[in-house]
């Protein structure tokens, strides 16, 4: 087994039959996807062992689809930042594409790193039935590829609602098939001047070459304002950790997961187990969530007012433009060496927001490019507007490909 | 100085939907361990709460029975805290936005008159699991039943008007006939499906602030609910005349004991609103349609039973306190027989056999139609009291027709005057002494003779046309 | 005349008739009759009547008399003389006589009192019955006067006499009383210490002992062979009604003995201590060991007046078809029961179903009560149509049951809660059928007690850790093998209570040691409190043993009061308060300074800032129920420390928008709940398959103990 594949299926499903929309395309899951029968750790000791009794929703509309599941990667812990993540190098080794977890830009930033595509959907279009998650209102399922057109199709297969996830939203689905292939401008492109202040110079090179691919076919770039820009860090950091700190309420060796043989009574034993049970930098986003939990709640109720503030702002600037435009990752900020809660926010400072605001945002690789460095190109659109952005996303790569 | 209690009890009532409260697993905690367990009461990963309706709309009823407002927006919040019994480490409950506000109840004041009680609120909550202790070997361990885990719950909070374990038990009586007209929920204290905490402090009489309170739990009776609240206040008031603190903790009533004792402090964690339960928002035709579920409640009925059938207000609130009773008197009475006659033997006869028995007149064969024929044989005279009461027993086991059985057991009232004749003729001249007795003016010994009479008739005779000739033949 | 040549009221009699008479004492009773007044003086040997009247009195002397009332302390000086026939009053020993007084001097006059004293009446015939409504706080308050009662006083006396008895015989048999000292040393011994402030050694205390056990094994040490002490101990326990926060033991030890000795020198003393109450024990004592004490009556204290003992009908139930019991056996579970002997008709089926099964016996811990009357031809209950002929007719042999019986039986997988719930049911119907014989004595020895009970973490003694337990080849290490360790302690128990108990003890140093270890107690903790005393036992400690008697709880019992405060002169209320001195009581701040006692604790005192974002992380440990360890601890303190700022952060710039917890709107998502679906995994059983541990149907874990 190679160093990306924590767990390699032997794909004895039967072929798909041609008409499958997803015949033969090769998918990898992060290890909190539940597939029935597979281990799935979330990349941490809390789960050691536990073997799902279902099938995600995902997995189930991807099997369905002839999707082929050639096994899981390796993940950070509960999915928390990149460290340890290895579900995009598998495209390279066997997968088309992966299937991951998007929390705070996980998926963007990875993708652009080893330079792929990578696409977060809008809140609420994919169900999170057997999704192991960590921060229930801003994570959700998001696909790193190697082109846009296989992320299209597994989009098609998975969005959409699920009678096994009552918190989606009554919405009209979002219709991928009609994704124009090559969309043509003009379109408005917003960005954001708070958030340029976070690039260095080589950063700053590269994202306007990346935003002069853009004018190239016809997108009009303006410069707008977002005045809580700087304050998307503080409300994530806040409300993540907290609904982290509850979602991970269920790891005390009860039902599942491992249990420490210290303990000779429950208070021990649950103190023992959970302590065992994660590592840095979770745990430590954990305390943070205990924080607020338990000594500071009006901080979180804070954060929460914040949240509407910006998602007004963030609906109101996307009035005005089309879609903003943002660079994806720092290059000194490199997730996967993220040790401490500092370091892993640090590293998706770009990609945040579209997670505070449930909103879609795609990663273009190959065009926020300087000195031979890419710092991936992101588009950032409405909630729901998910196929015009990739549509767009389209055109922009399109025009890299013509050079 | 003279104390006063200040009591708010705060009252969990279990909920008879046919699911939990957020997956389909029975509502059945008594079952086989676990059996009543998937992965969402378990909460394993992956998995996500879904509200049940039915359980929705039986919060609400429940509520309406008990005088509240819907609150048109409601959300269930996660109350963090961790323990064995509680898989997701929190529990899903509503703190922030509660299903409803503002009820009441009235009961008896204890001198006389009406009280009525204020509710500040009621919301829904899931029930945790069952722990049971053991020893393996020597070693103590603890084993998990999460069959009662994610039963639905709603949770009365009363206002502190409550000044006397008189009226704590009056309070719990009168939201469990309410609740228990809705068919909403069983709410027997013994059976676990209503628990009640008590909240308890005591100020000197005529002032208004509120003293630091003791929460008191684990009452099993609505009994040990007075009885506990006694205890405490008397507790409390020995501390202050003593000039010791009163300390905010909880303390366990020990029903053997009849004591309360501190018991370690539960921690009280953080309410946080949860991302995933969908918020109920009330519309204004769902609220109608519930109001519509709600049945006539007791204090309406009984006055309709004084009106429309003329039962005295004592007969008509006996009559309408138990629903299955009220309808059953209702059923009865409508057949052409006195109502009055029915409460009586409802009350006198039926209900103690149903007490003894253990069961509700659903559960036994008895019908109202044949208690109606039953009683009506009673009026015409065809038998008497007694031989009625021995019928009834058999009508609550088998579906015989009355008038079978009366054949049958040979119950038929003897109105046979030569018969009875026969049976005086023989009293009297084995009781001449107690004849002259009676001629002399001792008019006691008519009964005394009435009773041989019917003892030599086995049960069986016509007690009136027996008096009148037996008087008559003395006379 | 002067006191020395007083007489006493209780001890007139014919043989004094004219004999002229000093006599001193309070009022006890008036009866005034115009131009006669009779009183009662009362001293403490008793009650004698005195007469005022013009003849012999003089008029001087009778309007002194005039103005007496209840409890004036009086002297009076009169002559003996024998009542007229007919006026006799059989209610008081000086019956036959009366004091015709000649002087009258009030010693000390009476307020109003709150409450009467009098028990006697002067009026033959009729008693006097106290109003048994005083409160006894009240009581308590006033003692002085409480005690002038002759009840109360002839408690006193008593008590005094079973201390001489005790002393008396324990001097016949060699015995030495020597005193320990009341200032001493802090040690874990149970129940919580009373302490006292050291002034010398500001912050630090003396305590108050609960008992001398470490000062009279050194007794041993030292060579005193054989000593005794009736001594006060002081524990600060848990309020009850019974309880005293001080009370008085007899404390023995003796050297180069074994147990059979302390059984008889006890058993010879106590019987002894009876007699006081004019009650003869039989000897000798019988004795059960603490296991069968415990399959019989399920209480280590049994109370052997009745019968009732437990059967056990585990096996009866080896192969039932009825569910409840086979899960209690399938997880090792047992069933015990009683045969209620003939009371079939005051047991009707409501009470045993509604009372018993449904409220008291759960009040016992049990989860249920299972009954059964037995009728012609059999058993009837609401149960017993689920089990098999051979189970019914192995009931009724087990049983011995016979027509109007009533078996009640507790079945629970574990074997202490059967014990105890059937326990207390057996009390509690022998209190209800009225089967406990009064006036009978049934003293009874218990023995072979385990040495170690579990906790939750660990063992700790059932008695104290100087029992000598049975074997001593055990490994401190191993929780099973201490738990079935059995101590050479025993205790005297009566009528379903203890009056006493002891042990032999360790006298080796080694083995001591091995105690301590399975105790959990580091070789630190161990030197600190106890290094003393294991000193001395490097030094020839002899093989030693002995035995405490509760001196109140045995007078009590000698004397029948309801109550220990009864033969207390000055005891605390149930609240451990005294009524009549107001203690415990408030100091002066100036008096808490001195001992340097009022900066302690450092409530609401600000700690430094390093300190206090330590105490934050280890809070949160504690809430969290998440381990840390110490390399993690600087990375966790610093995140705590960011989601401070964060908080800052988020506080200064919150606005007033609505609280966001989800940026979808999702309402009235429900699912129709009317049609219940038991869940596959739970058919199959793979509900169970991620379980760390399952047992029985269950998820097991570490022990919840509440």
């Amino acid at each position: 087994m190679s160093g990306i594949y924590t767990y390699k299926n032997v794909l004895t499903d039967a072929p798909a039959g041609a008409a499958s929309p997803l015949a033969g395309v090769r998918v990898v899951v992060q290890p909190n996807i539940s597939v029935r029968g597979w281990p799935c750790d979330a990349g941490s000791k809390a789960l050691e062992g536990f073997v799902p009794l279902q099938d995600a929703e995902v997995v189930t509309r991807l099997k369905s689809a002839g999707a082929l599941l050639v096994g899981s990667s390796r993940m950070a812990e509960l999915g928390f930042g990149l460290t340890g993540e290895t579900s995009v190098r598998s495209l390279g080794e066997g997968a088309d594409v992966a299937a991951m977890t998007d929390t705070m830009g996980e998926a963007r930033v990875a993708s652009a790193t080893e330079g792929f595509f990578g696409f977060k959907p809008s809140f609420g279009l994919v169900s999170r039935f057997g999704l192991i998650g960590l921060v229930p209102s801003m994570e959700c399922t998001g696909v790193a590829g190697r082109d846009l057109n296989s992320i299209i199709d597994i989009m098609t297969t998975i969005a959409g609602k699920d009678p096994n996830d009552p918190s989606m939203p009554d919405e009209p689905p979002v219709d991928f098939t009609s994704t124009p292939q090559g969309f043509e401008g003009p379109f408005r492109a917003g960005i954001v001047k708070e958030s340029l202040d976070l690039l260095n110079e080589t950063e700053a090179h590269a994202f306007k070459a990346g935003l002069a691919r853009m004018e190239a076919i016809g997108a009009a770039i303006e410069e707008v304002s977002l005045p809580g820009y700087s304050l998307f860090r503080a409300v994530h950091n806040t409300v993540a950790a907290v609904e982290a700190s509850s979602s991970a309420g269920k790891y005390d060796s009860v039902r599942f997961g491992h249990r420490s043989p210290q303990g000779r009574n429950w208070n021990e034993m649950y103190l023992a187990s959970r302590g065992e049970s994660f590592r840095l930098p979770v745990k430590a986003f954990l305390f943070q969530g205990a924080f607020f939990q338990f000594e500071d709640y009006g901080a979180f109720e804070d954060a929460c007012r914040i949240r509407n503030r910006l998602v007004r702002e963030t609906t109101d600037v996307l009035g005005a433009v089309d879609f903003l435009v943002f660079p994806t990752r720092r290059m000194e900020h490199d997730a996967w060496a993220a040790g401490s809660v500092r370091a892993v926010y640090e590293s998706f400072m770009l990609t945040l927001p579209a997670n505070v605001t449930g909103s879609p945002a795609v990663q273009v690789p190959g065009c926020a490019v300087h000195d031979g460095v890419d710092i991936g190109l992101q588009i950032m659109g409405r909630r729901r507007d998910d196929a015009r952005l990739l549509s767009a996303a389209s055109a922009i790569a399109s025009s890299v490909l013509r050079g | 100085m003279k104390y006063e209690a200040v009591i708010g009890l705060e009252i969990h009532v279990q909920l008879n939907s046919a699911t939990k409260l957020f997956c389909d697993c029975p509502n059945r905690p008594g079952d086989e361990p676990n059996r009543n367990t998937c992965p969402v009461c378990l909460w394993l990963p992956g998995n996500l709460p879904h509200l049940s309706r039915e359980a929705l709309e039986k919060a609400t009823v429940a509520c309406l029975a008990l005088n509240c407002t819907i609150q048109p927006v409601s959300a269930f919040d996660q109350k963090v805290y961790y323990y064995p019994d509680l898989p997701k480490g929190f529990q899903l409950s509503q703190h922030h936005l509660p299903l409803s506000r503002n009820g009441w109840v009235d009961i008896a004041a204890e001198k006389g008159g009406m009280k009525r009680l204020r509710i500040h609120h009621i919301h829904m909550e899931e029930d945790v699991a069952k722990l049971v202790h053991e020893t393996e070997g020597k070693t103590p361990i603890s084993l998990v039943d999460f069959n009662r885990a994610g039963t639905p719950l709603i949770e009365i909070v009363s206002e502190p008007d409550i000044r006397s374990p008189y009226e704590a038990m009056e309070y719990i009586k009168a939201l469990r006939t309410q609740l228990r007209y809705t068919g909403t929920a069983e709410c027997s204290m013994e059976q676990g499906t209503m628990r009640v905490d008590a909240n308890i402090s005591i100020r000197p009489e005529g002032t208004s602030e509120f003293n630091t309170k003791v929460e008191v739990k684990n009452m099993n009776s609505i009994r040990n609910v007075g009885d506990a609240i006694a205890y405490e206040i008397t507790r409390q008031t020995e501390c202050l005349e003593k000039g010791e603190a009163i300390i905010l903790h909880t303390r366990l009533w020990d029903p053997d004991k009849r004591v309360t004792t501190a018991m370690r402090g539960k921690f009280a964690g953080p309410c946080v609103p949860d991302p995933s339960v969908a918020k109920i928002r009330v519309t204004e035709d769902w609220l109608k349609r519930m109001q519509e579920r709600l049945p006539e409640m007791p204090a309406k009925k009984a006055e309709r039973f004084v009106t429309e059938y003329g039962l005295t207000p004592d007969e008509a609130l006996a009559m309408s306190l138990d629903r299955d009773i009220s309808e059953f008197f209702e059923d009865t009475a409508k057949r052409g027989l006195s109502p009055h006659k029915v409460t009586n033997w409802i009350t006198t006869h039926l209900a103690p056999m149903l007490k003894d028995r253990n069961q509700t007149i659903e559960e036994t064969a008895l019908t109202a139609e044949r208690f109606a024929r039953l009683l009506a044989m009673l009026e015409k005279g065809v038998i008497n009291a007694h031989g009625a009461r021995e019928i009834l027993l058999k009508l609550l086991e088998s579906n015989e027709s009355p008038e079978d059985l009366v054949e049958k057991g040979q119950f038929r009232q003897v109105s046979d005057t030569s018969e009875l004749e026969g049976i005086i003729d023989g009293i009297i001249a084995d009781h001449s002494a107690d004849v002259e007795d009676f001629r002399k003016g001792n008019e006691k010994v008519v009964g005394f003779l009435m009773g041989l009479a019917m003892k030599a008739s086995k049960g069986k005779a016509n007690p009136k046309l027996l008096r009148e000739m037996l008087v008559k033949r003395l006379g | 005349m002067t006191f020395s040549e007083r007489l006493h009221c209780g001890l007139l009699g014919l043989p004094d008739v004219g004999e002229e008479v000093l006599l001193a004492g309070w009022v006890d009773a008036l009866r005034d009759h115009g131009e006669v007044l009779f009183i009662h003086l009362r001293d403490r040997s008793g009650i004698v009547q005195v007469v005022f009247s013009p003849g012999p009195s003089g008029a001087e002397v009778c309007t002194a008399a005039a103005g007496l009332k209840a409890e004036y302390c009086i002297r009076v000086k009169g002559r003996v003389v024998k009542r007229i026939e007919g006026t006799e009053n059989p209610g008081i020993a000086t019956g036959e006589i009366e004091v015709a007084a000649t002087e009258l001097t009030v010693l000390s006059k009476a307020g109003t009192l709150p409450f009467p004293i009098s028990e006697k009446s002067m009026v033959a015939g009729v008693s006097a019955k106290r109003d048994e409504s005083v409160s006894e706080d009240l009581r308590l308050q006033y003692r002085y006067l409480d005690l002038r009662r002759p009840t109360m006083q002839d408690h006193l006396v008593k008590r005094h006499r079973v201390a001489k008895i005790v002393r008396d015989y324990l001097d016949e048999q060699g015995f030495v009383e020597v005193e320990t000292p009341m200032l001493t040393k802090s040690t874990p011994e149970g129940a919580r210490d009373y302490l006292v402030p050291s002034r010398h050694y500001p912050k630090s205390f003396y305590a108050l002992p609960q008992s001398p056990q470490l000062f009279k094994q050194l007794l041993m040490v030292s060579g005193m062979e054989r000593y005794f002490q009736i001594v006060r101990c002081f524990r600060d326990e848990d309020l009850r009604p019974n309880r005293q926060p001080e009370f008085t033991q007899l404390d023995l030890e003796a050297s180069f003995i074994e147990e059979e000795y302390l059984y008889s020198l006890f058993e010879e003393m106590t019987v002894r201590m009876f007699r006081v109450g004019g009650v003869e024990l039989p000897r000798p004592y019988p004795r059960m060991t603490w296991l069968d004490a415990m399959n019989l009556t399920g209480s280590d204290r049994p109370d052997l007046r009745f019968g009732m003992t437990f059967k056990d009908a585990t096996d009866v139930f080896t192969n039932t078809g009825y569910g409840i019991f086979k899960q209690i056996l399938g997880r090792g579970g047992c069933i015990k029961g009683i045969n209620v002997k003939g009371q079939s008709e005051r047991l009707s089926k409501n009470i045993l179903q509604n009372e018993y099964a449904k409220e008291i016996v759960p009040g016992f811990g049990a989860k249920g009560m299972t009954w059964m009357r037995v009728v012609d031809g059999g058993l009837e209950s609401n149960i017993v149509q689920f089990f098999s002929d051979a189970e019914r007719r192995g009931i009724l042999e087990r049983f011995a049951a016979e027509k109007g019986d009533v078996i009640l039986m507790i079945a629970d997988p574990s074997w202490p809660l059967v014990c105890s719930a059937l326990g207390q049911l057996r009390l509690h119907l022998a209190e209800r059928l009225g089967l406990i014989p009064r006036d009978v004595y049934y003293p009874l020895w218990v023995t072979d007690f385990p040495l170690f009970e579990a906790t939750e973490h660990g063992v700790t003694s059932s008695h104290h850790p100087f029992t000598m337990p049975d074997r001593t080849d055990f490994d401190p290490e191993k929780v099973d093998e201490l738990l079935a360790l059995k101590s050479r302690a025993y205790d005297l128990v009566m009528n379903g209570e203890e009056l006493g108990g002891g042990s032999i003890r360790i006298n080796d140093r080694a083995l001591q040691n091995r105690i301590f270890k399975a105790l959990g107690l580091s070789d630190a903790e161990v030197e600190e409190k106890f290094g003393f005393f294991l000193k001395a036992l490097e030094y020839g400690a002899p093989p030693h043993g002995g035995i405490a008697l509760g001196m109140d709880r045995v007078v009590a019992m000698i004397l029948g009061t309801p109550s220990i405060r009864e033969v207390i002169a000055f005891p605390k209320n149930r609240s451990a308060y005294c009524p009549l001195t107001d203690a415990p009581s408030t100091v002066a701040s100036a008096q808490l300074a001195e001992l340097g006692l009022l900066d302690l604790g450092g409530a609401g005192q600000a700690l430094p800032g390093g300190l206090e974002q330590q105490d934050l992380v280890d809070r949160l440990v504690w809430v969290s129920r998440i381990a840390i360890d110490d390399a993690e601890r600087a990375d966790i303190a610093a995140a705590v420390a960011d989601a401070k700022n964060v908080a800052g952060l988020v506080r200064n710039n919150s606005g007033d928008d609505e609280p966001m917890t989800s940026v979808v709107v999702v309402e009235n998502h429900t699912r129709e709940g009317t049609t219940a679906r038991v869940s596959e995994f739970a058919q199959t059983g793979e509900i169970f398959k991620n379980a760390p541990a399952e047992k029985g149907g269950f998820f097991k874990v570490a022990a919840v103990l509440e």
